[in-house]
């Protein structure tokens, strides 16, 4: 019989023990554990584990939970088809700041 | 309209469901509580979030993958259907996860089958059929409508609860009010409501001022000069100031100078064994599948874990709607409202915490165990049976689209989870470089829907 | 086990690799297999932070100048071989590259590219349109004018390869340091002497520049001014689905690629014209652009109009490190011992990288001439010794 599961991320099935199964391999920051488990990479783009995740390798490293440095939140919050995207109209490139007055 | 009836295929069989309603909260009034598998282990997962924003309940509809059932309205003749099994890694692999789970190390699959060679490609081949989840849609989708840019707005308030009521009130110049519910006062003025027509808000004094503040300010942006635009949600946010939104399907871009982030919160259940489980929710989920959906829960049993103003409502809709709510308080809790509580006869215990939940041996339900929490007076470990739990515990500030623009975040626990660093409550602002001022309030802010829900009652 | 040290680096060093992405940690691995000891890698941020873990991943033998197509090639070897060679899946599928075109104007050098790269014993085929639905049967190809396959070419998980090669850089003694930052070579009398990093300074003889974008910056440390210009290029991650998609599919006419991941994801991204050239790292402005997801968007359903339904995730930016004629830069330089470069990749860092790190541990070691290293030394810009390929996309 397994252990109970505590799930961290269930898009991509992590449990508490296997993030801290990577944290013990060598994957010591939140972008690296992101791309090794798989937390945050789901369909919810972390809206369900990276509080808790950030929250769990603060414990691991022993550091203030403020101190944990996120992995990037990268846009769109919720995923949109490319049928939806394409409606809009393509955005004038950004301006260079380095060449705006 | 809600009561008419609508027929859809479900892996082969007719349901007979009420229209007006998601296909989620369909399927589970049809006693379908198991809508998707896990990747991993293939375990059931049902609705969690009610509002698309987890992976739980992405189902096949008319031919379209991974669609969020939780928020997709129910039309007669849909075709739904569970999709594969084995997402990700294969039925095969999954059984032998879910038996030896415990013996296979995170990330098998970079340190296994990699040597000789040939076993690697050999490896490689038979697990790529069994990746993915989810089937290319069957054909290309008609062509839409061009989406609509609103142009430059001064002031975007996201989120018409009471924090972003009373900030579009408050703001100068022309203000857009967007909120992803059907009315402004969000889902609790809506179950107020309700429930102080059934007159089982009675006793609650807290909830009862609550529900006249958030009225009060629901009124009065109806009356002022303000743009309220419901049923819309802030899809993604990209620097310096530029917002896409969502209205049904259709999408629509803006820019603003100031951002008033009122989003509220995001259900946070915890950590615990069992928090996958299908019909483990939090109290958002909860409230959206009564209010929005209309959630036929007559006769059933409804057990609310944790605290707080968020708990009794629940309770109290829950008990004009003709369910049983039982509670476990976790926390200690003001006076009053426990009084009211006992006095309304509902099973009440205190001084255990939840430990773990499951689904019962004969399927038909939950069972939640619970063991003597860390303060006085807690009893012997206890087992609850209920046909949902329901997770009321400190809720997560929504941070996304503020970080999309160039907010910096930092994890402050007490404040439920990313806020700014150096917010230190509602109505803290920044300005990103280039880019718009952004005000934080409410829970979005980091501050409890107790304080909330007071200042709102304060303001009537 | 990837030990990564976050605490004082070591006093000295017989030679400090700068970057932790595909080149730095290839060619830390390589020297060491050449007999090198004590190697030091720096990385500023984490492995893969850089160009390798935001590319898409994409090694294809397809190009039109025989040169290329030898380093491609030789790479590919590299690839099929790496997972047995590391002892880690780095996921390398050769589900093929369809290349196609929307200009008749390419067609001829298409044909022949075709030719040289057959010559070369590159399996590529040339395809009218309609050929191009037995390689992607729900391709749109009303505006396909011609397309070239190659069925070996194909794409790996870059993380996987940084990891898979820090591992094996590991099991060799190779430190590596992350949250590491280079902030001067102290070079006298014409040598390379140390490195120092804000953990402390390590003497050293040999330094190897692979710091990507970042590489330009590094070199003007030791007076040395590289050409490259920096670019911010896009790329996003869709939903997984089932496979339905085989190769990396990639028109020459608008920059767009696009792969279905061992996820199951379609991972893709578009090349944008408009995009600032960068020399600075303090311009590189990596954040999110909508223009990038609509353009990928229509571009995309263009092409396959069946992924319509279909949701994009995420999208996330990375810089390309360009050189004038888009080819890297390989060597030393004349006058400063122990000073390298392996930089300049131009987009095409992740595919060749393997290859070139072999190739230069090899020639820095034991100082034998190289062709393709000489080939593609700083010199060939001063000299005008210059051949672009006509096949850089994205």
């Amino acid at each position: 019989m397994s252990k109970p599961k505590i799930f961290l991320c269930r898009c991509e099935d992590v449990t508490v023990d296997e993030f801290t199964a990577a944290f013990r391999e060598g994957f010591t920051e939140l972008e690296s554990l992101k791309r090794y488990t798989g937390v945050g990479t789901g369909f919810c783009q972390g809206k369900g584990c990276l509080c808790e995740a950030t929250g769990e390798l603060a414990r691991l490293r022993e550091l203030e939970p403020g101190d944990i440095r996120l992995t990037t939140i990268r846009p769109p919050s919720e995923p949109l088809t490319f049928s939806q995207l394409a409606t809009l109209q393509v955005p004038d490139p950004a301006a260079d700041p380095e060449e705006t007055p | 309209m809600a009561g008419d009836k609508a027929t859809i295929r479900f892996e082969g069989r007719d349901l007979i469901c009420r229209t007006g309603t998601s296909i989620a909260t369909a399927l589970w009034e049809a006693g379908i509580r198991h809508l998707s598998h896990s990747p991993k282990y293939g375990r059931p997962r049902g609705v969690t979030c009610a509002r698309g924003q987890c992976t739980a309940c992405l189902m096949r509809v008319d031919g379209v993958p991974n669609v969020r059932v939780c928020e997709t309205p129910l039309r007669d003749g849909m075709v739904v259907e569970r999709q594969d099994a084995g997402a990700f890694y294969g039925a095969p692999m999954q059984k032998m996860l879910a038996v030896g789970g415990d013996l296979v190390p995170v990330g098998f699959y970079y340190k296994w089958f990699t040597k000789p060679a040939i076993l690697s490609r050999v490896f490689l081949s038979a697990i790529r059929p069994l990746t993915g989840v989810g089937r290319l849609p069957e054909r290309a989708e008609a062509e839409a409508e061009p989406a609509t840019d609103l142009g430059r707005i001064p002031t975007v308030v996201v989120g018409a609860g009471p924090a972003g009521l009373s900030a579009a009130l408050t703001s100068d110049g022309p203000v857009v009010l967007v909120d992803e519910n059907d009315a402004p006062g969000g889902l609790r003025l809506a179950a107020l409501d309700e429930a102080a027509a059934a007159g089982c808000l009675d006793g609650f004094a807290g909830l009862t001022s609550a529900r006249a503040g958030l009225n009060h300010l629901a009124e009065g942006v109806a009356a002022a000069d303000v743009d309220l635009r419901t049923g819309v949600r802030v899809v993604a946010g990209y620097h310096p100031g530029g917002l896409v939104l969502r209205h049904g399907a259709e999408l629509a871009t803006l820019a603003c100078d100031r951002l008033v982030w009122a989003a509220g919160a995001l259900d946070a259940p915890g950590l615990f064994p069992g928090n996958d489980v299908p019909g483990v929710l939090g109290t958002r989920a909860l409230l959206r599948l009564l209010v929005r959906d209309g959630l036929d829960v007559t006769g059933r049993t409804i057990l609310l874990v944790g605290g707080g103003q968020d708990l009794w409502l629940a309770a109290a809709l829950l008990e004009t709607r003709g369910a049983h709510p039982s509670i476990l308080l976790e926390s200690d809790d003001n006076g009053t409202d426990l009084a009211t509580a006992v006095a309304r006869r509902w099973p009440l215990h205190t001084g255990l915490v939840l430990d773990r939940a499951h689904t019962a041996a004969d399927g038909s339900g939950l069972r939640a165990e619970f063991v003597p929490g860390p303060g006085p007076g807690g009893g012997g470990r206890l087992t609850l049976d209920a046909d949902l739990v329901v997770v009321c515990r400190r809720a997560k500030p929504i941070y996304d689209i503020p970080y999309q623009l160039g907010v910096d975040l930092h994890l402050a626990p007490e404040q439920g989870g990313f806020v700014p660093r150096g917010c230190t409550g509602s109505g803290w602002s920044t300005t990103v470089p280039n880019g718009p001022e952004v005000t934080f309030v409410g829970e979005a802010a980091g501050e409890t829907p107790e304080t909330v829900l007071a200042g709102a009652g304060e303001a009537s | 086990m990837i030990p990564m040290s976050t605490g004082p680096v070591p006093a000295t060093a017989d030679a400090v690799v700068v970057g932790g992405g595909i080149n730095g940690l290839t060619t830390a691995y390589e020297l060491s297999k050449q007999g090198v000891k004590n190697i030091v890698v720096l990385e500023k941020n984490y492995i893969g932070a850089g160009s390798t873990g935001r590319c898409g991943g994409g090694i294809r033998q397809q190009w039109t100048t025989e040169e290329n197509i030898r380093l491609a090639q030789e790479s590919v070897r590299m690839y099929e071989n790496m997972s047995a060679e590391l002892g880690y899946q780095v996921f390398f599928r050769q589900g093929g590259y369809l290349m196609v075109t929307e200009d008749e104007s390419h067609l001829t050098s298409m044909r022949e590219a075709v030719t040289l790269q057959n010559r070369c014993d590159v399996p590529t085929e040339f395809l009218q349109p309609e050929d191009c639905r037995r390689i992607v049967p729900d391709l749109d190809v009303s505006a396909i004018k011609g397309a070239t396959f190659c069925p070996r070419d194909g794409t790996a998980y870059p993380f996987a390869v940084v990891w898979g090669y820090a591992r094996a850089c590991h099991r060799r003694n190779i430190a590596i340091h992350i949250r590491t930052a280079v902030e001067d070579i102290e070079c006298d009398d014409g040598r390379v002497r140390a490195v120092v990093t804000d953990r402390g300074t390590i003497a050293t003889p040999l330094v190897v520049n692979c710091a990507g974008p970042w590489a330009r910056t590094l070199a003007a440390k030791v007076g040395i001014e590289l050409p490259n210009r920096q670019e911010r290029h896009e790329i996003m991650v869709s939903e997984s689905l089932k496979p339905f998609l085989g190769p990396m599919v990639i028109s020459i006419s608008n920059g767009i690629y696009f792969s279905q991941s061992m996820r199951g994801e379609i991972v893709g991204g578009i090349g944008d014209p408009a995009e600032p050239h960068w020399t600075a790292p303090e311009q590189f402005d990596t954040r999110s652009q909508l223009r990038f997801a609509v353009r990928f968007a229509k571009a995309l359903l263009a092409y396959y109009p069946k992924a319509g339904g279909v949701r994009l995730m995420r999208q996330w930016a990375g810089m390309y490190d360009v050189t004038p004629d888009h080819r890297p830069i390989l060597g030393g330089v004349p006058g400063l011992e122990g000073y390298f470069h392996i930089c300049g990749f131009s987009g095409h860092g992740f595919m060749l990288g393997p290859m070139t790190g072999k190739r230069m541990a090899k020639h820095v070691v034991t100082g034998e001439r190289d062709d393709i290293i000489e080939s593609l030394s700083l010199d060939r810009f001063a000299n005008g010794d210059t051949v672009a390929d006509a096949f850089v996309v994205g």
